[in-house]
């Protein structure tokens, strides 16, 4: 059998020319017998012929000018050949203050009310790298687990227990005031009550993302200490404190679109970048060279396609795409 | 419509847009990346061939089940295949609801990938694409506008269908926006410190 690509090409022949004006019904007669002489020739047609139709909608891009703007922005991608300049690194960005680059096990509490139960036989839940899973618990609460993650869940009359053991997670807890929520990291004790935020466990630091209700963050042997993280704040949590940030609820939005399979960067250096969607890949991207590292990404990009991910550097940056069967390594050009 | 442009048209609507998610399915699984294309039309000629004698019921499932029995066929019958496959062919019942985080794409959103596919494509290949889907012309209007023999037209064309399929289907909604220098406003710091102590 001829290769799909064969095939394809084939196909995509047959269209282009449809598309011409002197189409005659002698051609619409032998392109009728290519396409009844396989199923693997009529497949590959119709997948091409959808997928042109569907670049018809082109028109109905904003604004006449668009395209011109797509020309011009797009060129640019096609020939830089120096990497972007490096913009000021924010310093605003949460995660780059030192008061976070703190070693130690770290230790929090999102706490609305405090009720510590001892320990219930627990059920686990764990996604392999890559994936996610969304599970119901009975109480009407819901917990996402992103990428490599492990979580227990005990759930009694008195309490709803959650242990982060490792990666993250976002919960959508079913409001019970009698039935603290509690997410434990480390050895610590988490607390909430009937809200939507997720918790990410990192090496040196917890990031916890709220999107509706208000959490409290609190160190557990320390109830003297505590900061409360409403909708659209993110915190986190390092050995010394907590740091609380307020951003447009779509920017938190952004922070969990992993829920849908996407990761977004916002001129993010690449080394950033890449570490995030390492995570979701078996097959790792290793960066030869700071420069690579240095330059800045932004974008939204489907997490487990590390393969289409460097494709599009590749052809936007100054870079060479090295892949073998252990892994993809990127170069300077 | 005539029985073969419905059945067509069914393919396009409730099959093809998983390809995606069939794609990462097949690559869990099958250790040879370069075959995963031709896996992947396989299951798809399955799938059509099927249909034409009855559609099912539950496209989505019969999809995941087409592949991971043809899968399955490959495992056995390959001489030298990994264990790691072997292994994974268990799992494979398990991860169809796993697999597709089900793609409910906005027309907005619909929108944004295929601008993203045309500013993917080569010079060009975007201006005959530009010209000829949206400013309507003919490809012998191309041709004349841009000062190229209709062949090449048509062989843009040819190049921007499969390039669009490719993304459309396999890619949806990646995009990559490293052009924009400007990035977001610029905020001013704020954020508040609460120490333990």
């Amino acid at each position: 059998m001829r290769s799909h690509r064969e095939i394809e090409e084939a196909a995509a022949a047959w269209l282009a020319r449809r598309d011409r004006e002197e189409w005659s019904s002698a051609a619409e007669a032998t392109l009728r017998a290519w396409l009844s002489e396989s199923v693997a020739h009529r497949v590959a047609f119709i997948r091409l012929e959808a997928a042109w139709a569907e670049s018809g909608r082109l028109k109905g891009l904003p604004a006449a000018g668009y395209g011109a703007e797509l020309c011009v922005a797009a060129q640019r991608a096609n020939s830089s050949a120096t990497p972007p300049a490096q913009t000021s690194v924010r310093s605003s960005r949460v995660g780059r203050l030192p008061l976070i680059a703190i070693a130690a096990s770290i230790i929090i509490a999102l706490i609305v009310g405090a009720l510590f139960v001892t320990a219930h036989p627990a059920a686990s839940y764990r996604t392999a790298i890559g994936s996610i899973k969304e599970v119901p618990m009975k109480d009407g609460s819901t917990i996402t687990l992103n990428t490599d993650t492990d979580i227990r869940v005990a759930i009694s009359v008195t309490e709803r227990r959650v242990d982060l053991d490792k990666g993250e997670a976002f919960f959508e807890v079913a409001k019970d005031l009698n039935r603290p929520f509690v997410v434990h990291i480390g050895d610590e004790r988490v607390i909430a009550v009937g809200t939507k935020f997720s918790v990410r466990r990192e090496a040196d630091h917890v990031r916890v993302v709220v999107t509706e209700g208000r959490v409290r963050v609190e160190r557990a042997e320390a109830h003297h200490a505590a900061a409360l993280v409403s909708k659209g704040s993110v915190a986190l949590a390092g050995a010394a404190g907590v740091l609380v940030q307020d951003e447009a609820l779509l920017e938190v939005e952004e922070r969990l679109s992993w829920r849908q399979g996407f990761v977004v960067f916002h001129e993010t250096r690449l080394s950033d970048a890449v570490a995030e969607l390492n995570r979701y890949n078996r097959r790792q991207i290793v960066i030869d060279d700071p420069a690579v590292g240095s330059m800045r990404v932004g974008g939204r990009f489907r997490s487990d396609n590390a393969a289409g991910f460097v494709r599009l550097l590749a052809e936007a940056l100054p870079i060479r795409v090295v892949s073998d069967e252990s892994g993809i390594v990127l170069h300077h050009q | 419509m005539s029985m073969a442009s419905a059945l067509d048209a069914w393919f396009s609507r409730e099959i093809l847009i998983y390809e995606d998610a069939l794609e990462r399915y097949i690559a869990r699984s099958w250790p040879h990346r370069e075959d995963i294309v031709d896996f992947r039309q396989e299951v798809y000629m399955r799938v059509y061939e099927a249909a034409a004698q009855e559609r099912p019921r539950a496209p989505k499932s019969f999809l995941f089940a087409t592949a991971r029995n043809l899968m399955a066929d490959q495992i056995r019958r390959s001489r030298v295949v990994s264990i790691e496959a072997r292994a994974d062919l268990e799992s494979l019942n398990v991860l169809v609801d796993e697999m597709s985080p089900e793609h409910c794409a906005s027309a907005q959103e619909d929108l944004r990938t295929i601008a993203w596919v045309f500013e993917q494509l080569p010079p060009r290949c975007r201006e005959v694409v530009w010209l000829r889907r949206v400013e309507n012309l003919s490809q012998r209007e191309v041709a004349a506008q841009l000062g190229i023999c209709e062949a090449g037209v048509e062989k843009q064309i040819a190049k921007a269908m499969r390039r669009f399929a490719d993304a459309f289907f396999g890619e949806r909604g990646m995009q990559l926006d490293n052009i924009r220098t400007t990035g977001r406003k610029e905020r001013k710091a704020e954020f508040k410190v609460v120490r333990w102590r």
